[in-house]
């Protein structure tokens, strides 16, 4: 058998949730190295649909289906991500603010990182302050990510951001914020230490980060 | 031609409710923009600037019947006689009649889809949008599981009642969302108390954004 990682990313632009599925286990079943399979053939396409959705090429429901087929070929290669790929460039907990229930793009942001390297813990969505404090405790990550997507939730990054200091942990840590409704500016202003202005950026800001600090 | 008093820039969606108070008799002059501009920031940032240098010249004050709608307000310059923005984060808290009662409703139910009519009327409810637009976009099996998975993280559809238009038929339609999606349903009764504010004043400062003459608008304004 062989496989075709030009095809996978064709077919998740698509947005075919079960042929990318299928295309994914016909690559493992070929040997394909599972972090080739994301890094070649799935991530150059969700850049892609985060390309086109930016420019209004693409829309909602045709994003959600990306993000879907994403998601379920990630089901398929996470187990199969072997320990020194997944870790190997750090851990990154994620989860959505208290009051939020959204996920869909704090997830997507989740497999990036993934795909970059990252151990990921994603501790879910409407999360209380303190989950994220004890998250931070618990798996002592070298980036906090917070997601909100109403400018209703969003306050509580800030919040989460002093509870890290009340707890004596912020310098341990480099917190990221992202979400529809947040900006730069917003980032800076509640002390966070990055902003991903979408999934594909998040990942891209925080290696510039890391490679800047080790200079 | 002389200057009108007042002008209200209003989204289309809350048409209803902004000319049930009779915005014309009173002297007002309204503009509505198209529904739906909020999933498009950007392009509704542009839109209002438009709108509001256009009628500038030929108005004393500049109301908008907009909030903070995903920071598509954000960056507007107000013009020479400045800009007047509810201070609220979007339509709902204007369809509920306060920000207080907004925040109570989502501290006690953040998963709550609201509807009112106007999403109705345009069908941009979940099952409008599967029926016309995901449907056209996905082919009718993923149409409906695409909207499933968008939305599976709410327990409740209400259905915001403003008392304008057939509310019946529209109460059967959210019902019918919330039983085909499987979520609880609740009504909630609307308020006009702050589209009446919009109209008729006073723009006091807690419930309301001034911009100064020149200024730009800021995301913090509406945050405080």
């Amino acid at each position: 058998m062989s496989y075709d990682l030009g095809k996978i990313t064709e077919t998740l632009i698509q947005g075919k949730v079960d042929r990318l599925t299928e295309l994914t286990q016909e690559a493992i079943d070929s040997n394909a190295e599972p972090a080739k399979i994301l890094n070649e053939g799935l991530l150059p396409g969700m850049d892609n649909v985060g390309e086109k959705w930016k420019n209004g090429e693409m829309f909602m429901p045709e994003v959600l289906r990306c993000a879907k087929a994403m998601s379920k070929s990630m089901d398929i290669l996470r187990p199969r991500l072997t320990e020194g790929e997944l870790g190997s460039a750090g851990t990154l907990v994620i989860g959505t603010v208290a009051g939020d229930l959204h996920d869909i793009g704090k997830d997507l942001v989740g497999m990036m990182f993934e795909g970059a390297g990252y151990k990921v813990i994603n501790i879910g969505i409407d999360q209380p302050n303190e989950n994220f404090v004890n998250a931070a405790i618990e798996h002592k990550p070298d980036v906090l990510g917070m997601s909100a997507l109403l400018t209703t939730t969003m306050p509580r990054m800030g919040e989460v951001v002093n509870s890290l200091k009340e707890a004596g942990i912020r310098d341990q840590i480099t917190v990221m914020v992202g979400g529809a409704p947040v900006t730069e500016e917003y980032a800076q202003e509640i002390g966070a230490d990055l902003y991903g202005a979408n999934a594909s950026t998040a990942v891209d800001v925080t290696r510039e980060y890391f490679a800047k600090a080790k200079n | 031609m002389s200057k009108s008093q007042k002008t209200i820039i209003a989204c289309g969606g809350m048409k209803a409710e902004f000319e049930r108070l009779n915005p014309a008799d009173n002297g007002i002059e309204m503009h509505y923009m198209p529904q739906n501009l909020h999933r498009v920031p950007d392009t509704l940032r542009k839109k209002l600037q438009e709108t509001i240098d256009r009628v500038a010249e030929d108005t004393e004050t500049i109301i908008l019947g907009y909030g903070l709608c995903c920071n598509g307000v954000v960056g507007l310059k107000a013009p020479e006689q400045g800009l007047i923005v509810p201070k609220v984060h979007d339509c709902i808290a204007l369809y509920m009649g306060s920000t207080e009662k907004y925040r109570n409703m989502f501290s006690q139910n953040p998963g709550t889809y609201h509807l009112t009519r106007n999403w109705m009327d345009n069908k941009k409810d979940p099952l409008g949008l599967v029926e016309h637009e995901y449907k056209r976009r996905l082919g009718a099996e993923d149409a409906r599981e695409t909207m499933e998975w968008e939305i599976k993280n709410y327990s409740h559809i209400s259905y915001i009642n403003t008392g304008t238009g057939r509310t019946e038929q529209y109460r059967n339609r959210a019902l019918e969302n919330a039983r085909q999606f499987n979520k609880q349903f609740m009504e909630i009764s609307g308020d006009d108390a702050f589209f009446r504010k919009i109209v008729h004043g006073p723009w006091d400062k807690k419930n309301f954004v001034h911009i100064k003459p020149h200024e730009i608008s800021k995301q913090e304004y509406f945050l405080k």
